[in-house]
């Protein structure tokens, strides 16, 4: 039990002779690694380290222990026996921090410097101070913030859709003013809805033509632009076909879909329908078939659309022979 | 080439907007149609849209 004291009281001592020489020589250390993105001012508030458990302190086998200068270590070793002593001058080795975890890293300062005799003390000496020297306090580097880079320890924010919202203030809903007017300031404001010139037919008769085609609804709908289709159907000996069922689809994605259907007047023609064009090509295919009892029917003939221009396109129909 | 664009368009069952817009270069035809106008003209497809545009 006696024994167990004093080797209490000495470990303690030990201890605090042990920092004091570590703190004397923290300033110099912080001072040389400050090059290194070692804040200065982290020594400050670094707390003192703490040996909570000298028991568990492991002798490193083979380890030459050599006496020091200090008051310390001399009264250590005259009253404590070897064993403890040994167990007590090789403290564990500080963490060595991971290169992985770059913004928690800590460089470890300057070692306490352990005076030695002879040559061995020279070879020795870089073991014994690393042996010798207690935990060392971690110090760490210049955080992300500190450096201006981001912080990756939180996740960024980004602003909700509610945020969003309110950045952008109060959502006005567009009216057919404000929409007429937003496409007539466009660069192609002459093919916009609402704003044909049907004088670039020649003829007049074109123009009395002319309908609108009534298959999507005006508001929901942005016509860039337009092109103008009439059927003339015919016999094979140049006949006109009245009364000749005409069907125009337009193949979307794999659907072939209805756009109208047409009846041939006496002439064989139909009448003159707008069909839309895609803003960004130059013409749209639309599919014409065409049906007359007594007649082969004709299918999916493919007609181009061009832009403000009336295509006539004719068909000629062969008639069933019995 | 003594044939109108009315007539070729007639012969090849297209309209004549699409023969015009065919030679303007502002629409490619498909490969039957060009066989069509290449039966229609009595030419080949090189002579026809690999010329030097003189037809």
């Amino acid at each position: 039990m006696q024994d167990n004291t004093n080797l209490n009281a000495m470990t303690k001592k030990y201890k605090e002779e042990m920092m004091r020489i570590y703190n004397a020589k923290r300033p110099a250390a912080a001072e040389k690694y400050s090059a290194e993105n070692i804040r200065p001012a982290a020594s400050a508030v670094n707390p003192a380290p703490v040996v909570k458990n000298p028991e568990a302190y492991t002798a490193v086998p083979g380890a030459v222990r050599e006496k020091t200068n200090t008051a310390a270590d001399t009264s250590v070793s005259k009253c404590i026996s070897e064993a403890d002593k040994s167990r007590l001058m090789n403290p564990p080795m500080p963490q060595i921090p991971s290169t992985a975890d770059k913004c928690t890293r800590s460089v470890k300062p300057s070692m306490p410097e352990i005076a030695g005799n002879g040559e061995s003390a020279q070879e020795n000496r870089t073991d014994a101070a690393r042996l010798s020297t207690p935990p060392m306090p971690e110090i760490p580097v210049k955080t992300a913030n500190d450096s201006g880079y981001a912080d990756y320890s939180s996740k960024p924010k980004f602003p909700t859709a509610e945020e969003l919202i309110a950045m952008d203030g109060e959502t006005v809903p567009e009216t057919a003013q404000t929409r007429d007017a937003r496409f007539e300031s466009s660069p192609n404001g002459e093919h916009n809805r609402g704003n044909y010139d049907f004088s670039v037919f020649p003829d007049d008769e074109y123009n009395k033509e002319v309908s609108d085609f009534g298959g999507y609804d005006d508001d929901d709908l942005f016509i860039v632009a337009q092109g103008y289709l009439q059927v003339e159907v015919m016999a094979e000996n140049g006949d006109p076909i009245d009364s000749a069922e005409i069907v125009v689809t337009e193949k979307i994605g794999d659907m072939d879909t209805l756009i109208v259907t047409l009846v041939t007047d006496s002439e064989g023609k139909t009448e003159v329908i707008a069909l839309p064009i895609p803003h960004n090509v130059k013409n749209s295919e639309y599919m014409v078939t065409v049906y007359k009892e007594g007649y082969y029917t004709v299918y999916n003939l493919t007609v181009p659309i061009f832009d403000t221009i009336k295509s006539v396109q004719p068909v000629t129909m062969f008639a069933v022979k019995n | 080439m003594d044939m109108s664009q009315q007539a070729l368009a007639e012969k090849v069952g297209v309209s004549r907007q699409t023969i015009n817009a065919i030679e303007k270069g502002d629409y490619n035809p498909t490969l039957n149609l060009c066989i069509s106008i290449c039966k229609a003209l009595g030419k080949t497809l090189d002579e026809v849209f690999w010329g030097d545009g003189d037809s």
